[in-house]
C-alpha cells in the first residue's frame, strides 16, 4: 500500500503555522505563521532537516503566505499587516522592499515564471500585479476589483504570464496582460463556498482547486473555437466525500503528477489522476486517492507542499504549531 | 454594522441553577452541560445581561460528539436583524477556542431561521482565516474580551 512516512517533526509552541513551500531547486523549505517570522529549513550533513535562517522584524502581524521567485533568489511574504515584503539573500537574508497599497490583510502572493511580475490579493477584494524592473524596484501595474469578496489565493501559470485567483465569493478567475494593464478574462463557477487554494498542472492546461465545500475540482482548458478569442475552462471532475472539513491547500507535483491536499480534518491526502470514459465527463479526467494520513496533525492542516525536485518528499504545517517532513512511499 | 437594528428592549429570562462543574482534562468526555457552562455567562455587547439570560444560548441547542471530536453551538439572535450577531458569534467561538481541548472541531452557527443574514454570518464565523485576523485587531479583541469577561 502506498503510504506516508513521517521523517521529522518540529514544534513551535503556541504558534499557528499557516504556510510552507520549497524553493524551486528543492533545497530549502520556507514556513511562516502567527509568530510573524519566516523560517528556512535545509538538510544538514546528517541528512536531517534543520532551521538555517529566521527572517523577522518586518511584519507586524501573522505572515499568511510566501512565494519564491523562479530563480530562487527572492522571497515574497504576504501578511495580515496589509503589506508584502521582498526578501533577498546577500550576506544574510534582508528585506529590500515593503509593498504597500492593500487596505487590509494580504492573503497570498505569487511570482510569475518569467520573474517580471508579482501578484497579490487581499480581504479588500482586490488583486494587484506588481512589475519588477532591472533595479529590483517594484511598481504596481494593475489593481483589479473583479471579485466581490475576500480573495484567498493567487497562483501564476507554470510557463506563461497568466495567473489564477480564488475567492470567498466561491469563484476562480484567470488574468492576463492586455496592453499595459492586466485583465480578468475567465471566471470559473462551481464551488458552493469559499475557494481556498488553486494550483496548476505542469503543462498549465489544467487547474486544481479546493474549498470550504470540502471538494477538490479539476478544471480543464478547451481551446477557443474559430471566431472566438478566449479558451473556455470547464470543471471536468469534482471529488467529494473524501474530505471531512474544509480543504485549505492543494499542491500539484510537476514531476510525479500527484496531487496533495491539506484539510481541516487534520489529514493529508495524495491523489492520482486517472482517465475515465464517462460521457458526462468531457475532459475524461478523474482522481483516485492513493494515500491518506488521518492524524497527520493534531489540528487543522493549513498547507502541504511537494518538494519540486526530490520526488515524493513533502512538508506539512498546522494550527498545532508543527511543521512535518514526510516521504510518500509508492510501493503498489 | 451601521444600518442595522439593535434591540433596545430584549426579553430577559431567568438564569438556570448553577450545576456542579467538574474540572476536566483534555482527554475527558465533554457533554452539552460542560460546553454550556463555558459560554452561558458571555455578556451581550449592548445589554448588561448574559447570553443565557437573553435566551441567545440554550443547552438544548448545543451538540457534543466526543467520538468524532465535534461541537456544534447554535445561537439565537434576539431580533432577526440584530447587527451584533456576528460579534456575539465571534465571542462564543473565541471562548470555546480558549476553553475546549484542541481536539474538538467547533462550529458556531445561527439557529436556522432566526436571522435575516444567517448564511452570510455563518460563512464568516466558519472562516478561520478571518477569525484569526480579527483577533489580531486590538480594538475588536478588546470588545470580544469585554463580552467574554463581562467587563466594561
Amino acid at each position: 500500500m502506498p503510504r506516508l512516512q513521517c521523517l521529522q517533526t518540529f514544534e513551535s509552541l503556541n504558534d499557528k503555522i499557516w504556510f510552507t513551500c520549497w524553493n524551486p531547486s528543492g533545497t530549502i523549505l520556507a514556513s511562516c505563521g502567527s509568530d510573524k517570522k519566516i523560517k528556512l529549513w535545509q538538510r544538514g550533513d546528517d541528512d536531517k532537516y534543520v532551521c538555517i535562517n529566521v527572517l523577522e522584524g518586518s511584519h507586524t502581524r501573522t505572515i499568511r503566505s510566501i512565494s519564491w521567485s523562479k530563480d530562487g533568489k527572492f522571497l515574497a511574504s504576504a501578511s495580515f499587516d496589509a503589506t508584502v515584503c521582498i526578501w533577498v539573500k546577500r550576506e544574510n537574508w534582508e528585506c529590500i522592499a515593503t509593498l504597500e497599497g492593500h487596505e487590509n490583510e494580504v492573503k497570498s502572493v505569487s511570482w510569475s515564471s518569467s520573474g517580471n511580475f508579482l501578484a497579490t490579493c487581499s480581504r479588500d477584494k482586490s488583486v494587484w500585479v506588481w512589475e519588477i524592473d532591472e533595479d529590483e524596484a517594484f511598481e504596481c501595474s494593475s489593481v483589479m476589483n473583479s471579485h466581490s469578496q475576500d480573495v484567498k489565493c493567487v497562483k501564476f501559470h507554470p510557463n506563461d504570464d497568466i495567473f489564477a485567483s480564488a475567492s470567498y465569493d466561491d469563484t476562480i478567475k484567470l488574468y492576463k496582460p492586455s496592453g499595459d494593464e492586466w485583465i480578468s478574462f475567465c471566471t470559473m463557477e462551481g464551488h458552493s463556498s469559499t475557494v481556498w487554494c488553486v494550483d496548476w498542472s505542469e503543462d498549465g492546461n489544467t487547474l486544481v482547486s479546493c474549498g470550504d465545500d470540502r471538494t477538490v475540482k479539476l478544471w480543464k482548458e478547451f481551446k477557443p473555437s474559430i471566431g472566438s478569442n478566449n479558451a473556455i475552462w470547464k470543471c471536468v471532475c469534482t471529488l467529494s466525500g473524501y474530505h471531512d472539513r474544509p480543504v485549505y491547500s492543494v499542491d500539484w507535483c510537476h514531476k510525479t503528477d500527484l496531487i496533495l491536499t491539506a484539510c481541516g480534518d487534520n489529514a493529508i491526502r495524495v491523489f492520482r489522476k486517472c482517465q475515465t470514459d464517462g460521457v458526462e465527463n468531457e475532459g475524461g479526467l478523474s482522481l483516485e486517492m492513493v494515500a491518506k494520513e488521518y492524524d497527520a496533525h493534531k489540528e487543522d492542516v493549513n498547507c502541504a507542499a511537494w518538494n519540486p525536485i526530490e520526488e515524493n518528499i513533502l512538508a506539512s504545517c498546522s494550527d498545532d504549531g508543527m511543521l512535518k517532513f514526510w516521504k510518500f512511499i509508492d510501493d503498489q | 454594522f451601521a444600518d442595522q437594528e439593535t434591540n433596545p428592549n430584549p426579553t430577559v429570562f431567568q438564569r438556570s441553577a448553577e450545576e456542579e462543574y467538574i474540572n476536566k482534562n483534555d482527554d475527558d468526555e465533554y457533554d452539552e452541560r460542560d460546553v454550556f457552562h463555558m459560554i452561558r455567562d458571555i455578556k451581550d455587547p449592548e445589554h448588561p445581561y448574559s447570553l443565557e439570560e437573553l435566551n441567545v444560548l440554550e443547552k438544548s441547542l448545543i451538540e457534543v460528539n466526543n467520538e468524532n471530536n465535534k461541537v456544534i453551538v447554535q445561537f439565537t439572535p434576539t431580533i432577526p436583524h440584530c447587527s451584533l450577531a456576528t460579534l456575539i458569534g465571534l465571542s462564543i467561538r473565541v471562548k470555546l477556542l480558549r476553553d475546549l481541548p484542541k481536539r474538538f472541531k467547533v462550529d458556531v452557527v445561527i439557529t436556522p431561521g432566526t436571522h435575516a443574514s444567517e448564511l452570510a454570518i455563518n460563512k464568516q464565523l466558519a472562516d478561520k482565516e478571518r477569525v484569526a485576523a480579527a483577533l489580531e485587531n486590538v480594538h475588536l479583541l478588546t470588545v470580544v474580551n469585554q463580552c467574554i469577561n463581562g467587563e466594561n
